[in-house]
């Protein structure tokens, strides 16, 4: 049985299947935070070189990843709307960025919170915090740009230009900060020396799945709404019921 | 290949004259460079050991924002007076078109401070030797910032507030060309070798070289459709 | 100072009122922020099907 994906890349498909899908993902969502939550703080036991301050690992490390990925699936999802034309493909891009920006904002706070206890400051010029700045920079970036243009064809254009560029350029600011870095201080400070436990892995897995569930689903209920702003003259649109009521 | 070429000077020839037309944006970038450069000293104390040490790192960041300030006017005179709507539609490659305009803004507001540099240098109590490097960075990595500055101006092209907006979305991607740049003074004046440094940058200004002219003329047409 | 000490002393309150909380008000309000999005949305297009209905 052939499944036609492609079906589903246009909006009007898109929207009742997302829709549908929204109220899976943010319960499976709530219930894996729970569950993370519960491994992470009750059956992981506390660390031996860093007590219980270890315990933000299981926001920070979800978080900085997603901020990270999430900026690749939206430069992905950018050049597809840019090279095929197709109009789903920017919405989504666009609809992605303000949330790994608030999981790059998470990321650094919690990293911050997690330098004071272990290295007594609130801020290190460590690689990983210096390009995760970056990282939301170029979010910021994005997402200014985007905002700034009043067509809404240019502006897609536009920032997904600027998200490629950026993508081209993540990994040429990840290893040049780091070799800044390695320059800079003579002992580089490491996150995490001690091996994990397996039930840390397990609550940090946990909390990852959590993580992506949540954007998942913000991200979709995101698009949905700028589906309905872009199409709001078309019929289909005045044929929905939530439109009607 | 020989027709690209002439048609890359002519096009550089052409902003060059329109530049020295317009002498003082020229100079308004050059004294916002020694401004910005000469208040650090005011703002930090004049200790000459800290001041040595900060030299590069203080003249590359103020390099980078004189660049920025004179990025906004790579296309705009051109696209309002209709020029930049005739390059699009010419049959030439707009890439190529798109390099002469870079190297052109290069001349015109990063090599003036490359020139600079020494006085400057100078003023921070640098070693001959660290102002040699510190000049050869420059020299490497300001044409990566027109470059890379250049894609931020199409396409932030006939915006309001366009040029906050284009600082914002360029500055982030600078920061290879700003650690490369002063990490080659650095490791200089630490009697360490800096040759790794200027060939990343160099690398760094090759890459440039060869794709930001085609993602700048991707960038304008989409500007300008 | 007092700071230091105190998070010393209650690491879990630390982790908890510094990091989770943070971070759950954070999807809190972005979950807000896309619900309420969502309502503006759909009264800009009630209005503008009203509009193009009455032309």
């Amino acid at each position: 049985m052939a499944i036609n994906w492609f079906k589903y890349s246009a909006p009007t498909m898109f929207y009742p299947l997302a829709g549908k899908l929204i109220p899976w993902f943010a319960v499976s969502s709530a219930i894996l935070f729970a569950a993370g939550l519960y491994l992470g703080f009750v059956v992981a036991p506390a660390d031996a070189t860093q007590g219980e301050f270890y315990r933000i690992i299981y926001i920070h490390v979800p978080t900085s990843m997603l901020s990270m990925f999430l900026y690749l699936v939206m430069a992905g999802y950018a050049a597809l709307g840019l090279i095929f034309n197709t109009r789903l493909s920017a919405m989504m891009a666009s609809a992605i960025a303000p949330t790994g920006a608030l999981f790059a904002f998470i990321a650094l706070w919690t990293g911050a919170l997690w330098g004071k206890p272990m290295w007594g400051t609130w801020w290190v010029w460590d690689a990983r915090l210096t390009s995760e700045l970056i990282l939301l920079f170029l979010y910021l970036g994005f997402i200014s740009l985007h905002a700034s243009i009043d067509d809404p064809r240019r502006a897609d254009r536009a920032a997904a230009l600027l998200a490629i560029v950026g993508s081209v350029n993540v990994p040429i600011i990840y290893f040049s900060v780091k070799w800044w870095n390695t320059l800079h201080q003579g002992s580089t400070i490491k996150f995490s020396g001690t091996s994990m436990q397996v039930t840390m892995q397990h609550a940090m897995f946990t909390m990852l799945a959590a993580c992506w569930l949540y954007a998942v689903a913000v991200v979709l209920s995101r698009v949905r709404s700028i589906i309905l702003e872009r199409e709001r003259h078309t019929k289909w649109i005045a044929e929905l019921s939530e439109v009607k009521s | 290949m020989n027709k690209i070429l002439l048609l890359l000077i002519m096009v550089t020839r052409r902003d060059l004259v329109l530049a020295m037309r317009r002498r003082a944006d020229v100079l308004t970038t050059l004294i916002f460079f020694v401004m910005v450069v000469s208040l650090f000293p005011l703002g930090v104390g004049p200790e000459t050991d800290m001041l040595r040490k900060m030299a590069p790192g203080v003249l590359w960041v103020s390099a980078l924002l004189a660049s920025m300030l004179s990025l906004g006017r790579l296309f705009s005179a051109d696209y309002l007076d209709g020029t930049l709507e005739q390059m699009l539609l010419a049959p030439q490659s707009l890439s190529v078109l798109v390099l002469g305009k870079m190297a052109a803004h290069w001349m015109v507001s990063g090599l003036p401070l490359v020139l600079m540099t020494p006085v400057l240098g100078l003023q921070f109590d640098m070693p001959l030797k660290a102002v040699g490097v510190l000049m050869l960075s420059l020299l490497l990595g300001t044409p990566v910032l027109s470059m890379i500055g250049a894609i931020g101006a199409a396409l932030t092209l006939g915006l309001r507030g366009g040029g906050v907006l284009l600082s914002l979305l360029v500055l982030p991607l600078c920061i290879p060309v700003l650690i490369f740049g002063t990490g080659a003074v650095g490791a200089a004046t630490d009697g360490l070798g800096y040759s790794s440094h200027l060939s990343l940058l160099g690398a760094l200004l090759v890459l440039a070289a060869v794709f930001t002219p085609w993602v700048a003329a991707q960038a304008l047409r989409i500007s300008m459709e | 100072m007092s700071l230091d000490i105190w998070m010393r002393e209650n690491p879990l309150t630390y982790v908890w009122l510094g990091s989770y909380a943070v971070a759950f008000l954070v999807f809190a309000v972005e979950i807000a922020m896309v619900m309420h999005k969502r309502k503006i949305t759909l009264q800009q297009v009630r209005q503008t099907i009203e509009v193009e209905e009455s032309e």
